[in-house]
């Protein structure tokens, strides 16, 4: 063959060869982009946000489309379930479907949880009558958080070893959120032959937390410290004066992690008197810091009181009546507030506002006492919002 | 008029109408009410749901979804509530927080305030239960609702004692809620100080009111009164008046007049029964049985109670109770069948959903 004919067929059978390749990989790429699969999508912090259900045929796409988004026919196409012992918990997670492009993609109501494992299912329609139909699974493991030091009990209130036999409430503190809804199973109160008093706790489906679910507030029932009602007269009185107990909160005690408690806590303390009178803001010595500090105004109180109440019960007013900014601390077993405010101390007058609400820890507070005699004359008091007790900073 | 002005005004005073329509429901805002939790259930005049949302401070009525449903019939059974919960959640059953249980008189679908998890901050649903047992989260995310506030923060806390990180620690348990005649009433505990405060509220909610809030008080024996939180309340008829009956943390169940409820007054509940110690009433209902009125208490320790009510007029505790006696008062009967019962609602006139050891069932009223 002469150069020039052996070129030009060269070349030719060069072009054959690319155009072989370029169909080959156009139909292998046609055929791939047609492989139904299940794709997680995620955010850039590699959390599951959305599964999508990939390679549906553009019939079906276009048909998907026109349903209604709450249409029970997309959760037999694309469904997530949480996956418990190995098998998918019934019924399917909720969400939301939309067609995205050429994908079906389920959101779901609510975040997938750190540490369990979901598993999505996906059966795209048969292309035909006679196609046998397909059943696509992935599982979907979302990685659990980092672990973190044990949650323990912190404080419990009243810090006081005695007290009183109509003792009403406690705080018990965390040092991280606890887990809800098991609080009195692992609470116990023990009497002095180490056996729990089974009746001692007003047991409520509520619980008493604070937002933060590192506060709980525990009552002794008052069937049993209010005089006169049938639970105690049943059970008799929680505590009898001179004894000692113990309150216990059990290790098993899960957090909001679902890990327990780093130890029990013990609270060991002793029965006293009861305590029956109104808190009376006579008694409280005032002690007023010296002016341009910012050292701590204290009241010291004759006998302890409510912690939780004694946080926000007193506001310091200035002259003009405005409340000063700044911070309470509570000590000495609840027997004094210190208010250290956030800017010195000018002289001159002031008033402490206390809301009457204040408590002790047997529910006397300072309008009435927890129990009032309705033929003494205290009942026959209209109880004031709150008492004023001015006090001057000297120059 | 000219024909031009009259077709101009007619689209103006058709949106007027929406308006006040949407108003005269008592739900004027339209979105996301942010619920932070799910907790009591009670449903007002037709289409609205009252949710207790102790986390968030508030009570919010929501306006429900027009639509077919299918209603709870007298035979039904559902097994395994909180795991089928967990399915739709996305969590196992035994991290489900079920709050509360209510039925919609209108369409006898069942609406179950839960919450997402054992956290403190674990996300709100309600989610509907149908009589073919289909399970469905309630969106609410575009809905017609109103809200009121249960302020948490004390009146003069601006200023010193800061609640520390995250503000204040001081929370109400919203620990029922119950709709009659145009009024809510919601009872409510204190995470703090030992108080029982019982307030209503006009629905629809005006604009600053904060409605009437009385104290509760209970005398044991006419001698010693003491502050008394209320744990579960239902209104009521006794006498051709409207009352409330309610049962205390402390056990006594009293009554004591819708009409007392005014801000200000004491309110001391009369004494109509004590129930024992062990007893924390979950949920109360009443029903007409052969001309008879009876109530249907379900509590924490003795099964579903059956107590007559035809004696509540005559009944008034004032003298000690015994160590011997059980109860006193009006009698009871406890259904032994219904044992382990904690959530229980009316469905229809004849028939009460219960949750019962984790099944959801449609019982005969005993």
């Amino acid at each position: 063959m002469p150069g020039d004919a052996r070129f030009a067929s060269n070349a030719a059978m060069t072009s054959r060869c690319l155009f072989s390749c370029v169909f080959v990989l156009f139909v292998a790429n046609c055929l791939a982009a047609a492989e139904p699969a299940i794709r997680v999508v995620q955010d850039k912090d590699g959390k599951p946000t959305a599964i999508e259900a990939v390679g549906l045929a553009p019939e079906a796409i276009a048909r998907l489309a026109k349903l209604p988004a709450d249409d029970p026919g997309l959760s037999h196409i694309l469904a997530v379930y949480l996956l418990a012992g190995g098998r998918t918990q019934l019924p399917e997670m909720a969400g939301k479907y939309e067609v995205s492009g050429e994908v079906l993609r389920f959101t779901p109501r609510f975040a997938l949880r750190p540490g369990l494992t979901y598993q999505a299912h996906f059966f795209p329609p048969p292309a035909g009558p006679q196609a046998s139909p397909a059943h696509y699974t992935k599982d979907i493991a979302v990685p659990a958080p980092p672990p973190k030091a044990p949650t323990k009990v912190t404080v419990v209130y009243p810090s006081a070893a005695v007290l009183p036999e109509n003792q009403l409430r406690f705080y018990l503190n965390f040092s991280s959120p606890m887990r809800l809804g098991e609080a009195y199973s692992h609470i116990k109160l023990l009497g002095e032959d180490g056996k729990p008093d089974k009746n001692a706790f007003l047991e409520i489906g509520e619980e008493l937390w604070d937002p933060s679910g590192q506060r709980l507030t525990l009552l002794f029932h008052p069937g049993r410290t209010k005089r006169g009602l049938q639970p105690r007269e049943e059970f008799g009185p929680i505590l009898v004066p001179g004894r000692k107990y113990t309150l216990v909160i059990g290790k098993e005690w899960l957090d909001a992690d679902g890990k327990p408690l780093a130890a029990n806590f013990e609270k060991k303390f002793t029965a006293g008197p009861m305590v029956e009178e109104i808190v009376d803001h006579k008694q409280w010595k005032i002690a007023p810091p010296a002016a341009r500090t910012q050292q701590p105004l204290t009241i010291r109180f004759p006998r302890p009181l409510d912690r939780g109440l004694l946080q926000w019960t007193i506001v310091v007013h200035d002259a003009a009546g405005k409340p000063l900014e700044g911070d309470v601390n509570v000590a000495d077993e609840e027997r004094r507030w210190e208010f250290r405010p956030d800017r010195s101390w000018a002289a001159g007058d002031y008033t402490l506002v206390a809301d009457t609400r204040l408590e002790d820890s047997a529910g006397n507070n300072l309008a009435r006492p927890f129990e009032v005699d309705v033929f003494g004359t205290a009942a026959k008091e209209i109880a004031p919002e709150y008492i004023r007790l001015p006090f001057k900073i000297s120059p | 008029m000219s024909l031009v002005w009259r077709w101009a005004s007619l689209p103006a005073f058709v949106l007027c109408l929406a308006s006040v329509a949407a108003a005269a429901d008592g739900l004027d805002q339209n979105g996301n009410p942010g619920l932070k939790s799910a907790g009591p259930l009670a449903f007002g005049p037709k289409g609205v749901l009252f949710v207790g949302d102790p986390i968030g401070g508030q009570i919010v009525a929501i306006g429900l979804p027009a639509g077919e449903s299918t209603a709870i019939g007298a035979d039904f059974k559902l097994e395994g509530l909180a795991e089928k919960l967990g399915g739709v959640l996305g969590i196992p059953g035994t991290d489900v927080r079920i709050n509360d249980v209510a039925v919609d008189p209108a369409s006898k679908v069942a609406y179950i305030g839960c919450a997402r998890g054992q956290a403190p901050d674990a996300e709100a649903a309600i989610v509907t239960v149908d009589g073919k047992g289909n399970l469905k989260v309630l969106a609410t995310d575009k809905v017609q609702y109103a809200k009121i506030s249960l302020s948490n923060a004390p009146a003069e806390n601006a200023g010193g004692g800061k609640g520390g990180k995250g503000g204040t620690p001081r929370q109400q348990a919203i620990t029922d809620l119950a709709y009659v005649d145009g009024k809510l009433f919601i009872a409510g505990l204190s995470n703090e100080e030992f108080a029982s405060k019982l307030r209503s509220v006009e629905f629809p909610f005006k604009a600053a009111d904060t409605g009437a809030s009385v104290e509760i008080f209970h005398t044991a024996h006419n001698a010693v009164e003491t502050r008394s939180p209320v744990r579960t309340f239902v209104p009521f008829i006794v006498g051709g008046q409207p009352q409330i009956l309610a049962a205390y943390t402390c056990t006594p169940l009293v009554t004591f007049p819708v009409a007392d409820l005014k801000t200000g007054t004491k309110i001391r509940g009369k004494t109509v029964a004590e129930l024992g110690s062990g007893n924390q009433p979950i949920d109360m209902i009443t029903y007409e049985q052969g001309g008879k009125n009876y109530l249907l208490l379900s509590n924490s320790s003795r099964g579903v109670m059956k107590i007559t009510t035809q004696e509540i007029e005559k009944q008034n505790l004032t003298a000690p109770v015994s160590k011997t006696q059980q109860k006193a008062g009006l009698t009871y009967d406890t259904i032994a069948s219904l044992e382990g019962t904690t959530q229980l609602d009316k469905l229809g006139n004849d028939r009460a959903l219960c949750l019962t050891k984790g099944t959801l069932q449609a019982v005969a009223l005993p």
